[in-house]
């Protein structure tokens, strides 16, 4: 008797586990790309998402570039300005525009996907095209840097760190380049902000919902040699593109 | 194997190598319309019997072959109707849209390149007086005459006057639009409001 109790009492607990959702769907492949845009990745400094790496290395150019601004001193002007470079355009340490261009690729990755929405297959090439201003203000944070670390005046170093300063801020926050009054209306004016917007917007669309992906299923994506996507759960290992 | 050429686009793209970026003015043929025989075929075979799947697969292949890649999703985007949930069709639709994202991807690069190296230059021409710069930009931009401006703005500023034109701006600006029909307008005799040369028998 004491012990039919003790199996309805596990039964119960089962079950009211499973109505609560503990049992979960494991995300899509595609969604979990995704996520490795917008929450995280394996290989980024901190592990965070490629859109994240982007926005965190924008503000880090936008207060180097203002520090930089603010200084007579043309050697530390100099040193800001190289910094605010290298968090822009840097490859082997996740700049702006390397970051970006790695969450547009996760992107392309999602709508390739086997389980891909028409909504993100969509959305991909809009937001693969939508990046460009953005990458542009990084190259040419890249050259007006180049010139300040060679520039022989203060005078003419604070002209073009202005400059780069006023694009860092553009880079985050977009600007107003068509006169109607409206920072980022149009591609031509984006920002990271106005990125990080399209992208919840195209997740916003999702059906099923996208659900922020859990970290288990975010670090543990692997491509098989037939080219598809599945979870690693022996733990096989592997190293294609930042995917254990 | 798409997804590998898609990849080795990409890759190449961010490597910085020519040859990957010289594709990109195909769009611009399959938007003239000049199809090659590998198209023209498929969709004359197509047009025959626009139920058949393979022959529709034959002509994206075709165009996709061509870069036409917006063209391609197109003709794959047709045969939805006729094979709702065809597993091999979404297949191919993925793919031909994730080329159209590869195709926008690499424009947007090679664009952003060239746009910043034009600012680089057009901004160090107009605010620091920087002669290469100048010469520089104007190697795209020969008839700006704004930017020809501060090119003789920038060599006064060098005290290199001998450079500075005669007529700077004059030189490079467009031809005025054309003023013969107003000189026409002019010598032409205007009919009189009044007149006491008016034909008998009209009263004012």
């Amino acid at each position: 008797m004491k012990h039919s109790a003790r199996i309805g009492r596990f039964a119960g607990v089962v079950l009211l586990a499973m109505a609560g959702g503990c049992v979960t769907r494991p995300p899509t492949i595609a969604h979990v790309h995704i996520g490795h845009a917008l929450t995280g990745v394996r290989v980024t400094p901190g592990e965070e998402g490629y859109l994240v790496t982007a926005e965190r290395r924008a503000r880090e150019t936008l207060d180097l570039a203002k520090k930089a601004r603010a200084s007579g001193d043309l050697g530390e002007i100099k040193t800001d300005t190289a910094a605010a470079v290298h968090a822009t355009v840097a490859e082997d340490d996740f700049g702006v525009k390397h970051a970006l261009m790695m969450a547009a690729h996760h992107i392309t990755f999602a709508a390739t996907s086997e389980d891909a929405s028409l909504n993100v297959q969509r959305a991909a090439p809009v937001f693969a095209g939508d990046i460009a201003r953005v990458l542009e203000r990084c190259e040419l944070i890249g050259l007006l840097g180049r010139d300040v670390v060679a520039s022989a005046s203060v005078h003419d170093a604070q002209i073009s760190v202005e400059e780069i300063a006023k694009l860092a801020d553009a880079n985050l926050s977009g600007e107003e380049a068509n006169g109607d009054g409206v920072v980022g209306s149009v591609p031509q004016e984006y920002g990271l902000k106005q990125l990080r917007k399209e992208l919840e917007d195209m997740v916003a669309r999702e059906s099923p919902r996208y659900v922020t992906v859990d970290q288990w299923y975010l670090f543990n994506l692997v491509r098989l040699p037939n080219g598809r996507w599945v979870f690693d759960k022996l733990g096989r290992g592997g190293n294609i593109d930042g995917y254990k | 194997m798409r997804k590998l050429a898609v990849l080795a686009a990409l890759c190449a793209a961010l490597a910085g190598i020519p040859g990957a970026l010289a594709q990109t003015p195909a769009s611009a043929k399959c938007a003239s319309g000049i199809a090659a025989p590998a198209v023209q075929q498929a969709r004359t075979a197509l047009e025959r019997d626009p139920a058949a799947l393979e022959e529709r697969f034959r002509l994206a292949s075709a165009l996709l072959d061509q870069q036409c890649y917006e063209e391609a999703v197109q003709v794959l985007e047709a045969g939805e109707a006729t094979n709702p949930q065809n597993a091999a069709l979404a297949a191919r639709l993925r793919a031909a849209r994730s080329m159209i994202s590869e195709q926008r991807y690499i424009e947007g690069v090679t664009q952003a390149e060239e746009s910043a190296k034009l600012q680089r230059n057009l901004f160090r021409c107009k605010k620091l007086a920087d002669l290469s710069a100048c010469d520089e930009a104007l190697k795209s931009r020969r008839n700006d005459p704004e930017l020809n401006a501060a090119r003789a703005d920038a060599a006064l500023r060098q005290g290199k006057t001998a450079e500075v034109p005669a007529a700077p701006v004059k030189a490079v600006m467009p031809a005025p639009p054309p003023v013969k029909p107003r000189v026409a307008a002019a010598a032409k005799p205007k009919a009189p409001l009044y007149s006491n040369d008016a034909p008998p028998g009209q009263s004012h």
